[in-house]
């Protein structure tokens, strides 16, 4: 995709950690080398948290903008285009700065065959606990603020009612369920 | 406990979410035992204690600077951090907007608090507060309790919670905030509002939302009129934002808004767990489509198996004249 470099951070005791416990492990990462410009998603697939990269803003000292769909770059000033409510706020920030990254933002590349066998190449370093010097403490599931109680399924909706017959009729009686049945007209 | 809510604004004019934040505020501090504060930030505020007091708050902190008259998550994420010093909070709550999901981990950095976004439920079980969330796009719920003796956030999916009528007289603080220019790094510069003015499908009680069946940008004119009679916000799945038929703003769902609205009409979409992710803890689905395998008809409340571009023409026809009887 175009990276020059990566880093591996990972060790058992890192394992289970929450939104607080990835960001430290990541500012105590970033803090290795200079940086103008963090790019993190929006989101973890799964947990869904909508944290990280905030966290990891704060816990750095630097601006964070979170959601964003576009993103202009004028010396060491960002200003980014941030989805709320009923429209866009556009935010300006000073260099560097953690940016999360919200659909809109920009098509991403296909990777090239080139690139592929480049990547091959290239060195991925692993960082664990003793050269980030973290505290194990605070991160893994000894460092977690919340203790999973329970995993369970959606309870099921009850079942619908599903029309049939004239589409006429049906939207008749969709009508009349919504306004009696529902109440939500 | 002591809670603390946040309570946002936006020109001068709460949020519902933060109604909803603060009436949970009043349940948890009443069923552990302690007070809830809400603090407002902003400029031209101080009027928007009452209805904070209304619905349950027992004090309010207002945060009222020039510097506040443009959000920054530094300059808010300051003072409501220097909000939860002086209250003593146990618990913070903030709604589950763009701006309380934006501000929380500012606030929980700072105070070293851990924080459980998008909380959907909540019970005290043998003392110990049980929290609920969705999670893997909804597929699975989450129950979880905070570990004692640490401060702890959350952000509470909007549209879930009701409004509470445990009305009080707040007694009305002014924040001393000791925030400065110097502490600002980002800040809103202008808000671009969507065409129109059109009701967001995050805030809206109503949505009729539109995908690959809806064929092409030309049909969306026939939901909109649908959506003009029941004042409802316009929504769309993937399939339709991706197809470029509708700015990105409307879709629902994973890569696109969480809605909880108390009514979801889906006119041509299959009903993929992505979109399903965004939706399916709106009160009552309608569900309109060819397919009668179509899966949207497994969540919907009531579903009407026929071509939307009949169906959507008579139904809007039905409503308003069941509103002109009203």
């Amino acid at each position: 995709m175009g990276a020059d470099k990566a880093v591996l951070v990972s060790d058992p005791a890192f394992a289970g950690s929450d939104a607080m416990g990835v960001a430290r492990l990541l500012a105590a990462a970033a803090k290795r080398q200079p940086f103008d410009l963090i790019l993190c998603g929006k989101a973890g697939v799964g947990d869904d948290n909508q944290q990280v990269g905030t966290l990891l803003g704060e816990l750095l000292g630097v601006a964070s903008v979170s959601v964003v769909t576009g993103i202009e770059i004028a010396g060491t000033l960002i200003t980014c285009k941030r989805e709320i409510e009923g429209g866009v706020e556009v935010v300006k920030a000073a260099l560097p700065a953690v940016v999360t990254c919200q659909k809109g933002l920009n098509e991403p590349r296909y990777p090239s065959l080139k690139g592929i066998m480049m990547a091959k190449k290239k060195e991925v370093a692993t960082l664990k606990a003793g050269d980030l010097g973290v505290d194990v403490g605070s991160v893994g599931s000894a460092g977690a603020a919340f203790r999973l109680t329970k995993l369970e399924s959606p309870p099921p909706r009850p079942a619908g009612r599903i029309l049939s017959g004239e589409v006429a009729d049906q939207v008749k009686e969709l009508v009349r369920l919504l306004h009696d049945e529902a109440k939500a007209l | 406990m002591n809670v603390l809510v946040f309570a946002e604004q936006r020109g001068g004019k709460l949020k519902k979410a933060s109604l909803e934040a603060v009436s949970v505020g009043r349940e948890l501090a009443d069923v552990t035992g302690g007070s809830v504060a809400a603090v407002l930030v902003g400029q031209g505020i101080a009027s928007l204690a009452e209805p904070l007091g209304k619905t349950g708050a027992d004090k309010v902190y207002i945060g009222e600077d020039p510097l506040f008259a443009s959000y920054s998550n530094d300059a808010y994420g300051l003072a409501v951090s220097k909000a939860a010093q002086i209250w003593g909070a146990e618990a913070l709550l903030f709604p589950g907007t763009a701006m309380g999901k934006d501000l929380a981990p500012k606030v929980c950095a700072r105070l070293g608090a851990g924080l459980l976004s998008d909380v959907t439920a909540f019970k005290l079980e043998g003392g110990t507060l049980q929290l609920t969330r969705p999670i893997y796009s909804g597929k699975a719920f989450a129950t979880l309790s905070p570990v004692p003796g640490k401060p702890f956030a959350l952000t509470l999916r909007p549209n879930v919670f009701p409004i509470g009528d445990k009305a009080r007289t707040p007694e009305v603080v002014p924040l001393e905030h000791g925030v400065t220019q110097g502490d600002i790094k980002a800040v809103v510069e202008s808000i671009i509002a969507a065409e129109g003015g059109t009701l967001d499908v995050a805030e809206a009680d109503i949505i009729v939302s539109g995908g690959r069946g809806i064929k092409g940008p030309e049909n969306f004119p026939l939901l909109e009129a649908f959506a003009k009679e029941l004042s409802a916000a316009v929504g769309a799945s993937r399939a339709a934002v991706d197809a470029g038929w509708i700015d990105h703003a409307h879709q629902v769902g994973q890569t696109g808004k969480v809605v909880s609205p108390t009514l979801y009409f889906a006119c041509g979409i299959s009903g993929a767990i992505q979109h399903l992710a965004g939706m399916s803890s709106s009160k009552v689905i309608v569900a309109i489509n060819k397919d009668p395998e179509a899966p949207i008809f497994k969540v919907a409340t009531y579903g009407v198996v026929g071509d939307l571009f009949e169906v959507i023409p008579m139904l809007t026809q039905a409503v308003k004249e069941l509103k002109s009887r009203q």
